[in-house]
């Protein structure tokens, strides 16, 4: 039950999990799925399987911008980084989870509002 | 680039249905992956690391679905446009084109059963609209499932199964035309007369659309020639 609670919640947020980080800096895909790796540990990593695809609708949608840059002699990067329209929706995506997480924990907690 | 990485790669790449371009891109990106993790994990053997990339990004199939599925995933500037000649018809990608074809022939194939069944039964006219209504229904929801299935699909298999569904479609045509030609000759000979030109012209409109579709297949990416992935043209470096 946890565990299907976590998938659906992920899955519902992995935009704006995009987003979020996006808005710290210019990244590329395995450093994103790395990232996402390391802050939100088995649980809340996101597969390459779904980032991939998941970077690609958001550049379809014009939130993010993708270029290429080389990495030395043998690897070339894409880079993807917020556009002005993704920016705004970063913002208000990050504003969104963190007024839901305080919601759950206060629902959670049993404390009053 | 290991053999298993080249045979994952080459496997999204059979499913994908992007457009050159969208293609090129998506592939390098991947193969790009392939040579980070390596990086990343100097002490790692690399059929570790690699196994490792593909645990991750899942069934070839699954992702290039995943990539394919909504249009909105067809980046703009390179959408697949297939005007095929008598198909009345333009689509976005190649797999909607495949999927139309049984879709429509199993159509025309449900309507002509539908006009049997009519003959023989002698239905009240009032059923008509709700046939009609349930036919608009039913096809959409089938083109849907059948470019569901084709996004899971390698072009090859597409190509095999649109050729089998339609070869299906035409032997069903061929039996129901019998029934109704035997039947409406009692009625009116002329209706007949009808149905055995009707038929067959929609059976040859159907593979015809099938020969042009096949004809508009996109090509395929062409890998770097390095084994590491290749810098696009204008690319910074």
């Amino acid at each position: 039950m946890g565990g299907s609670l976590v998938a659906q919640l992920k899955k519902g947020s992995t935009a704006a999990l995009l987003l979020g980080l996006l808005r710290e800096r210019e990244m590329y895909g395995y450093q994103i799925a790395t990232e996402l790796r390391e802050r939100g540990g088995d649980s809340l990593s996101l597969s390459e399987g779904s980032l991939y695809p998941a970077l690609h609708r958001l550049e379809a949608d014009g939130l993010v911008k993708a270029r290429w840059q080389g990495a030395g002699p043998s690897r070339t990067r894409r880079y993807y980084s917020l556009t002005a329209k993704g920016r705004r929706h970063a913002d208000a995506a990050v504003a969104e989870l963190r007024g839901f997480a305080r919601l759950m924990m206060r629902m959670t907690d049993g404390a009053p509002g | 680039m290991t053999g298993p990485a080249r045979r994952y790669l080459d496997a999204v790449r059979q499913c994908l249905d992007l457009g050159p371009e969208s293609t090129y891109e998506v592939m390098s990106e991947l193969e790009n992956h392939f040579i980070e993790e390596a990086a990343h994990n100097p002490t790692d053997p690399e059929a570790v690391a690699v196994q490792r990339v593909i645990s991750r990004l899942g069934s070839p199939r699954r992702l290039a679905a995943r990539l394919n599925r909504s249009p909105r995933d067809l980046k703009r500037g390179d959408p697949i446009f297939i005007s095929i000649p008598l198909a009345f018809g333009l689509y976005r990608r190649w797999r909607q084109a495949m999927a139309d074809i049984p879709g429509a022939g199993i159509q025309i194939l449900l309507m002509l059963t539908g006009l049997a069944l009519e003959t023989r039964l002698l239905l009240p006219f009032s059923w008509y609209w709700p046939a009609l209504f349930g036919l608009v229904v039913f096809y959409v929801s089938l083109r849907w499932l059948i470019l569901w299935v084709f996004d899971h699909l390698t072009r090859e298999e597409v190509e095999s199964v649109s050729t089998v569904l339609l070869g299906v479609v035409i032997a069903g045509y061929i039996g129901v035309g019998f029934v109704l030609v035997s039947w409406l000759r009692v009625v009116d000979a002329r209706i007949s007369v009808g149905v055995l030109v009707v038929v067959p012209l929609v059976a040859a409109l159907l593979a015809l659309r099938l020969v042009y579709a096949k004809r508009w297949r996109p090509k395929p990416w062409t890998p770097s020639e390095s084994t590491s992935g290749v810098l696009r043209p204008g690319a910074e470096q």
